[in-house]
């Protein structure tokens, strides 16, 4: 199932002629573990208009704040760092934050995401204002939108003392 | 000189020569490595520090579990351990098997719970490239013979210097002890530098390379197993047969059937991939007093145990304490002094070995040691480029007729025991010796 929301949000009724049509798709949030501080938020996002468009921000009532991060890889290190900036949407591209990538960091979370609910997040952008939408809360190791977790299993290890 | 100890002084140096132009390749790459690897942490601190450095506060830091599972929530996995931030100013490490099949570090800012990034888990080196120059030093990089390679050459250091003092010894002889001779140039020049530089770091060397050997596959093995055997060495919980969690059904089963329903209640049980009782082990392992910069192993299975485990700079606070994951129970706890007469005098070793036991001053100074040895083997191998006639190899020669003295091949038996790679390659330099003088032979028959 594919849950699509079409958001053709005016900016301001003021200024109807800078109307952006802003296209969210397969927003998801994996379900946290018991007592988890923060969870992740990822979603594919559509600009349709013809102007240049940002995602500034985000907010939820489940968490106390919500920051954009980006993911660099550089060898085996992986780093996550907040862009204050946000994260440009260009007219007529699609951009996905995503589990391997740029994503929505929800923090101070006061209470738990559960397999199975939705939850809604209020997304800003700077010329389309703000959208609501409505996020899948998927396992606790979904990698997308429609990954139910299943048939990926973490291989036994072995552990060993190293000094 | 007599004719005898002339002949003698010559076998000497012919083994030196030998021995110091075939390891010299080696104890280059050890002791780059080493000095290298002495200052490990720093560097991880500098290459690495936006990992393992987060903006200290004065709040108190989120639970362990809290922690644990924002890992996870960002690298789903199996939860294999969990590091408290050893200070206010660093991040907390939890490492988390994935389901790619590999371990990664995941550094975790403790007071905000976020994610800072992850890394290849390369163990007690903190960093890949650490981990790469730890594996070179040992050259377990290229696998047991590389290990078994060093493990020689460790034990050919020893005799390096127990031979290079010998040829040191002045006799009489007008050459450079303990600085260059004035004036000289050239191959006298080399030959100084070599001697003089020696004879200072003679002593570093031997205990670089006896606290060294503990680690390797022969030497390494036999002194832990020897030493564990006459009660000197590292007591059963401390590395090895380490103590196992008793589910507490079975017990129940066998004892009192009526209470059989009662279900064990494992402080591991991972509630979603973090267990229950993991603040309460942190707890508990703290208010034991471990040293901050500990690492707690999560159970791998049913009978598995907490392990929580430190390797200070302060090796006084060096520490294993397990825990039993169903009662919580403190099953083994031991710190040095706990450990047998040999296994700690290897930590303390060890310690030493890797700059630790005296903070900066002991970086500075096995610094200068492995500046010095790399100096070793520049000058050895100038004075023998020098000398060399062209177009031969220049080994220094001995008389033909001239046998081992009995004392000589006695220290040679002895040194091959105590070290048996050294004996191992002295049987196959000393077979192709034989060879070569038989084939000479042979020859001018």
């Amino acid at each position: 199932m594919k849950t699509m929301i079409l958001a053709l949000a005016l900016s301001f009724a003021a200024l109807p002629s800078f109307a952006q049509q802003i296209e969210v798709r397969e927003a998801f949030a994996r379900a946290t573990l018991p007592n988890a501080p923060v969870a992740g938020g990822y979603l594919t996002i559509a600009n349709h208009g013809d102007r240049d468009d940002r995602l500034t921000g985000a907010r939820a009532d489940f968490a106390g704040e919500a920051q954009i991060h980006e993911m660099t890889h550089s060898g085996d290190v992986m780093r996550m760092r907040p862009l204050p900036d946000g994260i440009a949407i260009p007219a007529g591209q699609q951009v996905q934050l995503s589990t391997g990538g740029n994503h929505l960091m929800f923090m101070k979370l006061n209470r738990g995401l559960k397999q199975g609910e939705t939850v809604v997040v209020t997304l800003t952008f700077q010329t389309a204002g703000e959208v609501e939408v409505p996020f899948a809360v998927g396992p606790v190791n979904a990698r997308s939108f429609d990954d139910d977790g299943s048939g990926r299993v973490v291989p036994e290890g072995h552990g060993g003392h190293s000094h | 000189m007599t004719a005898a100890s002339s002949a003698l002084y010559r076998a000497v140096w012919r083994w030196h020569f030998y021995a110091g132009l075939i390891i010299l390749p080696f104890v280059i790459l050890i002791a780059v490595t080493g000095a290298i690897y002495l200052f490990k942490d720093e560097i991880n601190d500098a290459a690495y520090g936006d990992l393992r450095l987060v903006p200290p506060q004065q709040t108190q830091p989120l639970a362990p579990s809290a922690i644990a599972a924002a890992a996870l929530g960002m690298h789903p996995g199996l939860l294999r351990a969990y590091a408290p931030p050893a200070a206010p100013d660093r991040a907390a490490q939890v490492k988390i098997l994935g389901e790619d099949g590999l371990t990664d570090t995941v550094y975790v800012d403790p007071h905000t719970g976020l994610v800072i990034g992850t890394a290849w888990d390369s163990g007690v080196s903190g960093s890949t490239a650490m981990w790469l120059v730890r594996k070179l030093h040992s050259l377990e990089y290229a696998g047991w013979i590389g290990n078994r390679i060093v493990e020689a050459v460790a034990g050919w250091m020893v005799v390096l210097v127990a031979t290079g003092v010998y040829l040191w010894l002045p006799r009489g002889r007008n050459v450079g002890t303990v600085r260059i001779r004035k004036g000289a140039k050239g191959r006298p020049w080399w030959r100084d530098l070599h001697a003089a530089t020696g004879i200072f770091v003679a002593g570093f060397i031997v205990f670089l390379a006896m606290t060294g050997l503990p680690w390797s596959g022969v030497w390494g093995k036999q002194f832990y197993d020897l030493s564990y055997a006459a009660g000197l060495g590292m007591p059963d919980g401390y590395w090895n047969d380490i103590p196992v969690s008793t589910v507490p059904m079975e017990e129940a089963l066998d004892r009192a059937p009526w209470i059989a329903e009662r279900q064990p209640m494992p402080l591991s049980t991972a509630a979603g991939g973090v267990p229950v009782g993991l603040d309460e082990v942190v707890r508990k392992v703290e208010s034991l007093g471990i040293h901050a910069g500990y690492d707690l192993a999560v159970p791998g299975d049913a009978t598995g145990v907490f392990t929580a485990s430190v390797y200070p700079d302060d090796i006084r606070q060096e520490r294993v304490i397990h825990i039993d994951q169903y009662s919580g129970e403190v099953l083994f706890d031991m710190d040095l002094s706990g450990l047998g007469t040999l296994g700690r005098l290897a930590e303390w070793g060890v310690s030493i070995h890797m700059g630790q036991a005296f903070g900066l001053a002991n970086q500075i100074v096995l610094l200068i040691a492995c500046a010095a040895m790399v100096l070793m083997c520049i000058s050895g191998a100038a004075m023998w480029w020098k000398r060399r006639p062209a177009g031969s190899l220049g080994a220094p020669t001995v008389p033909a007729d001239w046998t081992i003295p009995r004392g000589i091949l006695a220290i040679a038996v002895l040194l091959g025991i105590f070290f048996p790679l050294v004996g191992l390659s002295m049987i196959a330099i000393a077979a192709i010796e034989l060879g070569l003088a038989a084939t000479r032979r042979l020859r001018t028959a």
